[in-house]
């Protein structure tokens, strides 16, 4: 290995300059995508997220299954309430260790507030097989504006590993 | 005085004098990772208002 020249500082060559541009370039283009993507993009992250706790949100997940609930749906053996939100309501939904609480049936193309929160540790809402996929962190409230656009039944599966029984942790959201 | 010499006697650009400390690039990393990372996150997570 050879030692570098006493003075490598050096005006930047041709090649090096055009490289940084590109770059810089690049960096600036991805930059204002970012703001513009929220605007033209048709899936976006929740920006709306509140504090909570995990007894405060349970109580509104409860209220919740109480005033809409329609029937029981069986998710991997257990029985689970099914609930049938009005359109444009405020729809909760619970994750916990290791459970998707309740099974929400929704309308195709009416507009709804989903709420998401954890009872204890950090889990992942991924809908299947749409594909989309948010954090949901105990003591958080994420609120994504909903429209379902497709009917059928859906698969909410986890998708950060929250320990033993994290395979097991499968729901169902129905559109009709 | 040779060519040898005479670069030998140039002085060193400043900017080569800072990337060539490195207990300033190490610092300059730790500042900067703390800023965009921790304190913006900090920050970020003291707005989250209660919810209603």
């Amino acid at each position: 290995m050879l030692a570098p020249e006493r003075i490598w500082w050096k005006p930047l060559g041709r090649m090096e300059k055009t490289w940084l541009t590109v770059a810089f370039v690049w960096c600036v283009l991805l930059t204002i995508m970012m703001p513009l993507w929220y605007f033209l993009g048709k899936q976006n992250v929740p920006t709306e997220t509140y504090r909570t706790t995990p007894t405060e949100y349970s109580a509104k997940v409860n209220e919740f299954v109480e005033k809409y609930k329609i029937g029981e749906e069986t998710v991997n053996g257990i029985p689970l309430p099914l609930v049938a939100p009005p359109p444009g309501s405020d729809v909760y939904l619970r994750a916990s260790t290791w459970q998707w609480y309740p099974i929400i049936q929704l309308e195709k193309g009416q507009e709804y507030r989903l709420h998401i929160s954890s009872m204890d540790l950090q889990h992942g809402f991924s809908l299947q097989p749409v594909n989309i996929n948010l954090q949901v962190l105990p003591g958080y409230d994420y609120v994504a504006t909903i429209i379902p656009t497709t009917t059928g039944e859906f698969t909410v599966v986890c998708n950060e590993f929250c320990s033993l029984g994290h395979h097991t942790m499968v729901g169902k959201m129905i559109v009709k | 005085m040779t060519k040898k010499q005479e670069q030998e006697s140039e002085p060193v650009p400043q900017g080569q004098k800072w990337f060539d400390n490195i207990w300033f690039l190490f610092l300059a990393s730790l500042l900067i990772s703390t800023l965009i990372y921790n304190v913006w996150g900090i920050v970020d997570l003291l707005g989250v208002p209660p919810a209603p």
